[in-house]
């Protein structure tokens, strides 16, 4: 059940109140999950690392972290609440199923009725982020259950539940937009060039040992994809942007110790360059928020050599992208001639 | 394009639960069977483990050439090869049951090859290809002797040029004339040559259609763990 933020409350206060409600929630309820059977502890761990994020003035990231926590933990809530009576019957998932269903429509319809031009946009962004995962995971939890086991479709609906709960709190947030509005425009023809890199990265035998990688790329790109197809454009920068940190982990090299004080220089410059900027630059203070974060390590212990190379990424590959995306590019011409369609059915996010 | 899994109406029309699944247009190109995902078995996919690069090259020649036969509007051709794939996959998890006349007029069954790794070979005497593998059966007819049944049945072809191939042919090859009966079991075949492996336990071991350029590699590497 989604608690909305009480009228008066300043945002970082709000963020702070649902890091903490999910914290009591977890610890009333705590998470059990065959799959993984640290999920709980890891769940607590990400609560505790949004509270940091969001103490330390990171709010944006905070959220994001909320965002993945509430969609996990709803989604194993709804598999523990629910698999008993579920068990084997298709017309008992089905009931489950209709009620879920009307609950997240009702979720929806409310964040769609946010009027974001006052909003920040990484407000936006990770509202119609989540808000369009919604439907996938119905319909794929649905899919599982009819293919398989009914009660193999109740995480992917739980987390349905999850990730609409999230959409309406962000949209809920009383944060006022800092600046002029940052000009939001369908990013197709950055997101055909970016597709056809990883494509032709995809070989042997990266195209193996990095499996995984190019799978976290490649659903980033495709939710970027839909979002744009929605118009949900600030969802679908932020997107982007995420594919192109993930591309850039794939491709660069590690950052030497020699070079590690002129990044966190190159970092504080970009902060400094996006807080004076006098437009909304949200999307882009999630990114940098990311990479001070990992170059922060709350217990004092050095960052990791992945650490490093993610902050020197968003330095070097996001950020420009941000900015470059402020010129729009021409779209791909299409070559004349017969056309085909390939069709890939897929999982949306893997 | 991308769908998501539980709301394509492609995957739906043509009885795909799972995912993956690649369509050319709206012919069937894989599917989770062929990777060895989603609840079937691992290893017995055309492109399982997925994660080896073998599978996915012959991923990505298996894709362009159903991309060419349509560009090349040769849609019926796609058609059927997609059918064909699709059928014998269904079906031939293991050595079918049939009961067929050799050209010899002796009783060939499927009984008759228990405890033998077997080669079905489905040709027709107007596929130049289906020719040349049919000498090379003869070959390895020679190598392996008793241990390995070798079966060349002919489809759609006429009868009198069945004969005049088979009078050339090694004579430790049964050649028959493919029933109706005999295609379906074997998943309807539509297009030769078709090649079935069967171990010892009657166990498909790899169908291979038409003739690759490493046909007799391929085939080699399965006999080698199939004849002792």
């Amino acid at each position: 059940m989604l608690a909305l933020p009480v009228a008066g409350q300043d945002a970082a206060s709000q963020v702070q109140a649902e890091a903490e409600r999910l914290q009591q929630l977890l610890a009333k309820k705590p998470i059990s999950f065959p799959d993984n059977p640290d999920a709980n502890r890891q769940a607590g761990d990400m609560l505790k690392s949004a509270l940091k994020d969001q103490s330390a003035g990171r709010l944006y990231l905070s959220l994001y972290g909320i965002g993945q926590v509430s969609d996990f933990i709803h989604g194993v809530w709804f598999v523990m609440d629910k698999a008993e009576a579920v068990k084997s019957s298709v017309p008992a998932f089905e009931a489950e199923w209709e009620k879920l269903s009307a609950s997240v429509a009702a979720l929806d319809q409310q964040t769609r009725a946010k009027n974001w031009s006052d909003s920040p946009a990484a407000l936006q962004a990770l509202s119609e982020t989540a808000e369009a995962m919604t439907m996938p995971l119905l319909e794929g939890g649905r899919g599982f259950a009819v293919s398989t086991e009914p009660k193999e479709g109740l995480f992917n609906i739980g987390e349905a539940q999850g990730q609409a709960e999230f959409a309406a709190f962000v949209a809920s947030l009383h944060l006022p937009l800092n600046g002029a509005a940052y000009p939001l425009r369908s990013l197709l023809p950055e997101l055909a060039g970016l597709q056809q890199k990883v494509n032709a990265a995809f070989q042997p035998p990266r195209s193996i040992d990095l499996h995984v990688q190019f799978m976290l790329i490649n659903s980033g790109l495709k939710q970027a994809a839909d979002l744009d197809a929605s118009k949900s454009y600030a969802g679908a920068l932020c997107q982007y942007l995420k594919a192109v940190h993930d591309y850039g982990m794939l491709e660069a090299g590690p950052v030497e110790t020699s070079r590690q004080p002129a990044l966190k220089d190159a970092l504080a410059q970009a902060r400094s360059r996006l807080n004076a900027s006098g437009r909304d630059e949200s999307i882009a203070q999630l990114f940098v928020e990311w990479a001070e974060s990992s170059l922060a390590r709350p217990d004092g212990s050095a960052p990791s050599a992945d650490d490093w190379k993610s902050a020197s990424v968003i330095v070097d590959q996001v950020l420009p992208a941000y900015f470059a995306a402020d010129h729009a590019l021409a779209a791909p011409e299409r070559t004349a001639g017969k056309a085909i369609e390939i069709t890939l059915v897929r999982w949306p996010y893997t | 394009m991308n769908e998501n899994f539980g709301t394509s109406k492609l995957a739906d029309r043509l009885g795909v639960k799972g995912y993956p699944a690649v369509f050319v247009d709206d012919i069937l190109v894989a599917c989770p069977r062929d990777f060895g995902y989603f609840r079937e078995k691992i290893g017995l996919g055309r492109y399982a483990p997925w994660q080896n690069a073998d599978n996915q090259a012959k991923f990505k020649a298996d894709l362009t050439h159903m991309i060419d036969l349509i560009l090349a509007g040769k849609k019926d051709s796609a058609l059927r090869e997609s059918e064909a794939t699709s059928a014998a996959l269904n079906q031939l998890l293991t050595l079918p049951k049939f009961e067929l006349m050799d050209l010899n007029g002796q009783a060939l069954t499927s009984e008759q090859l228990a405890g033998r790794a077997v080669l079905v070979e489905f040709w027709a005497t107007w596929c130049p290809p289906c020719r040349s593998t049919l000498d090379w059966l003869g070959e390895l007819k020679s190598k392996y002797g008793d241990k390995l049944a070798i079966l060349a049945l002919a489809v759609e072809s006429p009868e009198d040029k069945i004969h005049s191939v088979a009078a050339s042919l090694s004579p430790g090859l049964r050649v028959a004339i493919t029933d109706a009966a005999t295609a379906e079991a074997f998943g309807n075949i539509t297009s030769v040559p078709t090649m079935f492996l069967f171990d010892r336990s009657g166990k498909t071991a790899r169908v291979v259609y038409g003739a690759p350029p490493d046909l007799h590699a391929q085939v080699a590497e399965v006999l080698e763990s199939l004849v002792d």
